[in-house]
This record gives C-alpha cells, structure tokens and sequence, in this order.
C-alpha cells in the first residue's frame, strides 16, 4: 500500500516512500490515504475504492490530404498537357491552391472548378477523390 | 561540538557564512533519488525544487473553448553540507507531481484542467532553517470565453522570479488560441472580438497581447527577459517578441535577434508575407541556464509571430517565449520557448495542422486551434511547465499538451 493525496475524488499525486519523510510537513498532511500499489495519478477513487480510468477512445484517422502531385497523377495524358502547361486562370489557381496538401473537402471545391473550365473531365475528378 | 543539520560537524566559518556571488555548478535531478552526495570541497548547496506541471484539454467543437493545465510550485533554499555527505532523498515529481528535497523544501504539482476549467498552479513550502528561502506559486492556465472556440495556453512554473505566468486567456467574442506562460509572465491575452488570430508565450514578461484595438487576424511575439512581446500588424505581419536585456536597438526585419550586430538578449521579428514574399519569424537570441534562473539573470528575447502563409512562430531565447503561429491554409507550429520560456499559441485556418508551441523548461505549452477536421495538438509544458490545450472546429485528431514532469537542480560554488 502507497499514500496518496485525494483531491475531488480522484488521485491527485502517489508518494512513494513515507510521505513524512520525502515532504514538508504542511505538504505531507495531504497524502493522507492509502491506496493500493497499482494506483497511479489521475485514478479515481470512490468510496474508498480505486477506479481506474475507461481507456481512450482509439484515435479518429488522420484525415486524407491531397496535393498537387496527387492530382497530376489521376490525369489522362491529354490533361496532364494541360496543367503542365496551359495558362488559363483556371489552371493557375487551381495549381497555386494545391500548393500544399489540402483537405478532401477543399481539393473538390478546386477540382469542380477545373472541370467546369473543361480542363478536366469529372471522371479525373473522381479518380482524384476516389 | 556544535552539529550541523545532519548530525555532522558544522562547515568552517559557519556563524559568518555567506552564500556565493553565483553558482557555478549545477546538477539537473529528474528521477528520484537518495544516492546524491556532496562535491568536495563544497559547504553549502543551493537546491531548487520544481512540482510537475497539469495537462491541458481538448474539444472537436465550434462553440467549445478548452484550458490549459497549471504549473508547477518551486521551492528552494541554500542548505549547510560537509564534502561527500549523503543528502536526504530527492523526490521528483511526474507530470502534476509533488517533488522535495527530503522534507525541507516541497513544490507540489499544477493540477489537469477540465474542460474550459484551467488547472491551477501548485505551491511552494520552505523549511524556516533554510537561508535564502523561497517559494513561488505556479501559473494557472488559460482559458476560453464560454461558448467560443477557443484554446488556452499552459502555465508556467513558480520561479525565483515571482509566481508562474499563466497561460494567455480570451476575453472578447473571437475564436483564438494562446501561448502558454513564463517564469513571471503571462501568455498573451486575447481580447479582440474578431476571429483568427493567436497569441506569444511568456517569458520573464508577458507575451503579447492582441488587443482590443485589433481589428484583424494575426499572431503577436513572445515576452523577452526585458519586455512583453508585440502585437501584431495584421495577418501579413506577426508582432516582435520581447526584448532581452542585451538588446540596444530595434528589431529589423524578420531576423533573428533583431539585427546583425546583436549576439545576446535580442528579440526576434515578426514574420512577413506580402505577395509572395515570405519572410520566416525570427527566433529570440541570449544565454542562460538553470543558474540564471536562480540567480534572475536570464537575458533572451522572445520570439517573432508569423505572418498568415508564413508557417511557425519564432522560438524564445532563454528567458523569452516562443512567437506565435497564425496561419491560413498552411500547417501552423508555435514557438518553442526558451528556458523559463512559453510556448506560442498556433491557429490554423482552413489548413493542414496546428500545433502549439512546446515550453521550454518550467514553461507552459502553447494552445493550438484548428477550424476545419485537421490534426491539433496543444503545446507540450517543459519541466515543471503546464500543457496546452487543443481544439478542432468539427473533429480530426486532436491531442492535449502534457504537463512537464517535476525537477530538482542542485547548485554549487566550489570554496564555498
């Protein structure tokens, strides 16, 4: 069994050794509890008992990025002509936006455009998204 | 015989003793310990006692602000040895932890913080026998107004230079996110009404503030060893950290130090971003270490604030805080501070990620704001330093800064 100092129902900080030994007095008062040894900052502990904390919830994926390169690969030759080379507004926006990676929900803004320009077809669109 | 505090013979000349002009040594303790002896030839120690700092939280909403943890008390004092005496059991605190050197001198740890509930700073207790005694709260973190987006800045830990900063808090109606404390200082403060823009972490001196003047998004510098950090001139133009005490003149242009001839205590410039051209933020200059924490001879300068396409916040020098990121489209990364040094705050607009800045030890970590499903991680707290907290607009991964874990440093001047 450790001492521990209690503070709104949960662990608040473990002493290790015998905290009127390892503290000042008018800290060592607070670690007043024993709790078992597997108790560790941040339990709960109520009514006397150790609750240990629910695991965290797994981590939501990354969220998919695309970037230029990215788009230039789901292009048919012919339009690979085009973003290579073409100086139309719609292609030097749309290069400029994807300078960096970009969320999928912004890469579509940027592809509905060059679609609409008739720089590419929706079906490379769709190959950029899928 | 006349027996000293641990039963051994007092040093030589003990009624008249004087502690040493300066330290010249010192030893860093992060684990606990009782195997700790004396150097030869070496009669008194000054031994200084840091709690671990609180985590700070996180939120995936629109309308949810989120705070920062608290840091760390101190405690330190000069005690009376003989040569190669054991000393008594070193406890170091793990993050949020209570560290002591035996049961002279006690620091407890800053606590969580819950929700937009910042954690508070922990304390400092001194044996009254102890010469040179002192004790110092650390900063509680910042905060959010209620129903706004918002991240708050971790707080710093206590230091001989007064109690924690605490980490930079809003006020007004805008989104924002801000740095995290300082030895004394604040993280900047957020009191505009507009949204997009972020603050510096503190250092000796607060970070700057984005006032009630601003009418526009941007990011402002961090605090220096000599003064608070700058606000900024609008999203093209992050603010100027603080001077360190060596600067002597202004700071030019996005370099570090603020200019060619400044080696020591400059402040870093504000990043710069017009029509392509993107001018990096300067990062703070100085020198220092845990003896000039002690000793209050920090001399760094903050760092720079970004400018909106410019990516990261300048770092802090010594005794400086790290400028803040404000950026749009890009990914975002706050400044790091230097020692006793903040973290930046970093707000991402529609880009790739935010990351707060990490404190530098006994610093507090930066607050990182996201508004769109992008990654957010708030600024980790250096030793003793509170971590920041992180927020998206609408899920993604975000993680909360962690707390620093507790230290002890020992100091010594040999002859002494």
């Amino acid at each position: 069994m450790k001492y521990a100092w209690i503070e709104n129902d949960k662990v608040r900080d473990v002493c290790h050794g015998n905290p009127a030994e390892c503290y000042h007095p008018d800290v060592a008062v607070f670690y007043s509890t024993q709790v078992p040894d597997d108790a560790v900052n941040g339990d709960g502990w109520v009514d006397g008992q150790l609750v240990k904390p629910a695991p965290p919830a797994p981590a939501e994926p990354a969220p998919r990025m695309i970037d230029a390169s990215a788009v230039r690969l789901a292009l048919t030759l012919a339009e690979r002509v085009k973003w290579d080379n073409d100086s139309a507004p719609e292609v030097v926006t749309a290069k400029a936006e994807f300078s960096g990676p970009r969320t999928v929900a912004y890469a579509t803004e940027v592809l509905a455009l060059l679609v609409g320009a008739g720089v590419i077809s929706q079906a490379s669109a769709d190959k950029v998204l899928a | 015989m006349n027996k000293g505090l641990y039963g051994l013979p007092v040093p030589p000349n003990a009624p008249t003793r004087v502690a040493p002009p300066r330290w010249t040594n010192f030893k860093v303790i992060t684990s606990t310990t009782s195997a700790e002896t004396v150097p030869l030839n070496v009669y008194q120690m000054g031994v200084a006692v840091w709690g671990g700092g609180g985590n700070g939280t996180t939120a995936t909403s629109v309308s949810t602000p989120v705070a920062g943890g608290g840091g760390g008390g101190f405690a330190y004092g000069i005690i009376d040895v003989v040569p190669n005496q054991t000393l008594p059991t070193i406890t170091v605190g793990g993050q949020g932890g209570t560290s002591s050197f035996g049961s002279m001198l006690t620091a407890t740890g800053g606590t969580n913080a819950s929700g937009n509930t910042p954690g508070t700073g922990g304390t400092g207790t001194t044996s009254a026998s102890l010469r040179g005694a002192i004790a110092a709260n650390g900063g509680a973190g910042g905060s959010g107004p209620a129903g706004i987006q918002f991240a708050g800045g971790g707080g710093g830990a206590g230091s001989p230079y007064g109690n924690g900063g605490a980490g930079g808090s809003g006020s007004g109606t805008g989104r924002g996110a801000t740095g995290g404390g300082g030895l004394n200082g604040r993280g900047g403060n957020y009191l505009n009404n507009v949204d997009h823009a972020a603050t510096g972490g503190g250092g000796v001196f607060n970070g700057g503030d984005a006032s009630t003047t601003n009418s526009n998004a941007g990011a402002t510098g961090g605090g220096g060893s000599g003064s608070a950090g700058s606000g900024y001139s609008g999203s093209s133009i992050g603010g100027a950290g603080g001077s360190g005490l060596g600067t002597t003149n202004q700071p030019a242009g996005g370099t570090n130090g603020g200019g060619t001839s400044i080696t020591s205590g400059g402040s870093g410039n504000g990043g710069y971003e017009v029509t392509g051209v993107r001018i990096l933020a300067g990062n703070g200059v100085g020198s220092g270490n845990f003896i000039d924490v002690v000793m209050r001879t920090l001399t760094g300068g903050g760092g720079g604030g970004s400018a909106s396409q410019v990516p990261m916040g300048g770092n802090g020098a010594p005794g400086g805080g790290g400028g803040a990121a404000y950026v749009a489209n890009v990914g975002g990364i706050g400044g790091q501070g230097g020692i006793g040094g903040g973290g930046g705050g970093s707000y991402d607009l529609g880009g790739y990620s935010a990351r707060g800045g990490n404190g530098g030890p006994l610093g507090g970590g930066g607050g990182a704001l996201g508004t769109s499903a992008i990654p957010v991680y708030g600024g980790n707290g250096g030793f003793g330093g509170g971590g920041g907290s992180g927020c998206t607009a609408s899920g993604g991964t975000v993680g909360a800064g962690t707390g620093g874990q507790g230290v002890v440093v020992l100091f010594w001047t040999e002859g002494y």
